[in-house]
């Protein structure tokens, strides 16, 4: 018999689908995010190796096709400071931490691009530094230092309740004092 | 990030809490923490953030829009793995050479080229029956399942069968293009058979409708827009029929 099998890229639907609201902030831009990435994918298939991560691979085309409509559009600055007003399209928290719960998730989203993508990478979808360093194009020590400047924002944020994250963007070692 | 005085380093700490750090300093950072509580309860806040993370950002709004899924099949099917070829061909490659000859007897030369396209997908519909019958002969219980609708996710156009016709069992077999769909068919004119249908990558070649003899199989292929079909009966059937049900079927196509 023939060895020819199919992959499962449904599979990795969901995983596609929640990175790319991290990424545009937005469900229904997120979903044509993946929509774009899936067809790019396809284009791109002959740069699919043979026992190579199809998750990180798409993955990584999805995180390009990202960099790519932001560079293509000049509404781009413009959403980054009016996402607060859009439906980020994961499902709303339950239960009685629903509303720090929420809080926590503006606080995510409100990272700095680089930090958030690195950190719902790795913390998230469970990639290896190494697996998100291939995603994003940087090396595995940037990966993890952008995941523990992230870190350090979230627990500043979580310190100092709901203060807004924009005015301690940039935190190095020193934070970890508590 | 490093904090000499503490002999670990931020990194490593973020590395103990997501699982990615090797063991024998994750003993080291474990015992660390445990002779420092201050450390300690970062760590556990930290821990608190991540079960938050999973909280907040691991479920999205709602299922896929249906573009979504038809996207991601679409490409499931173009990302379809390369079958063993070197073996696969070998054994096409001697096949066609052994049947030269009495090929040429009926065909000229013209088709001789298009019969070398053709045997593969005979090869092709040779091996969906071995993996029809190794699990029939494995006595594996088959799940009862609507050919419609997987032809419907494979992206296949299927004939509407004769009525007298009686699907016996129903099989996703792989072929070198893209997942097949293999029918075990009852037929009163010819008894058992197969059709195997799939989506072709290249275009599709095979057209008109053929009908050759094939490793003691009588087989006819024909297509269908993007939809390639083997009709196959192993049972010293007659070329002639094989080729005018093939028709039939054809005909039939909606």
């Amino acid at each position: 018999m023939s060895g020819a099998a199919r992959l499962d890229v449904t599979a990795h639907l969901e995983a596609l689908r929640r990175y790319a609201r991290v990424l545009t902030r937005n469900g229904s831009e997120a979903d044509d995010l993946v929509q774009g990435a899936l067809l790019r994918a396809l284009e791109k298939r002959a740069s699919f190796r043979d026992g190579a991560d199809l998750r990180v691979w798409l993955m990584s085309i999805l995180h390009n096709h990202h960099i790519d409509r932001l560079r293509s559009t000049s509404a781009a600055t413009a959403r980054e400071t009016a996402w607060a007003d859009l439906a980020p399209g994961f499902a709303p928290p339950a239960g009685e931490h629903a509303v720090r719960l929420e809080q926590l998730r503006a606080a995510v989203l409100t990272l700095p691009e680089d930090q958030r993508e690195a950190l719902h990478l790795v913390a998230i979808e469970g990639l290896s530094v190494a697996e998100a360093a291939d995603v994003l194009s940087v090396p595995p020590g940037t990966v993890m230092s952008r995941v523990g400047r992230a870190r350090a924002a979230l627990r500043r944020w979580e310190d100092g309740g709901t203060a807004r994250l924009s005015s301690i963007r940039l935190v190095g070692g020193a934070d970890d004092a508590t | 990030m490093t904090r000499p005085e503490d002999g670990i380093t931020e990194t490593e700490l973020d590395a103990f809490l997501t699982g990615q750090l090797e063991a024998g300093r994750r003993f080291a950072v474990a015992d660390h923490l445990a002779r420092h509580p201050d450390l300690a309860a970062r760590a556990m806040s930290d821990l608190r953030l991540r079960e938050g993370l999973h909280l907040v950002l691991s479920q999205v709004d709602g299922p896929p829009p249906p573009a979504l899924r038809q996207a991601a099949d679409t490409l499931a099917r173009g990302l379809v793995r390369p079958p063993r070829w070197p073996l696969r061909a070998a054994a096409a490659a001697a096949l066609i050479a052994l049947g030269w000859a009495s090929e040429a007897l009926w065909s000229g030369f013209q088709e001789m080229r298009t019969m070398a396209e053709l045997r593969p997908l005979a090869e092709t519909a040779l091996d969906a029956r071995d993996a029809v019958e190794l699990r029939r002969s494995l006595a594996l219980t088959t799940v009862q399942v609507d050919a419609a609708q997987i032809a419907e996710r494979l992206g296949l156009d299927l004939p509407t069968l004769p009525t007298e016709w009686q699907v016996r069992d129903v099989q996703v077999v792989a072929t070198p293009q893209a997942p097949g769909l293999a029918l075990v068919i009852d037929t009163p004119d010819m008894g058992e058979v197969m059709l195997l249908s799939f989506l072709q990558n290249d275009g599709g070649r095979i057209s008109p409708l053929r009908a050759f003899d094939h490793r003691g199989s009588a087989v006819a292929v024909f297509e269908h827009g993007p939809t390639a079909f083997v009709l196959l009966d192993a049972s010293a059937g007659v070329r002639a029929e094989v080729s005018r049900e093939a028709e039939r079927l054809l005909s039939r196509m909606n």
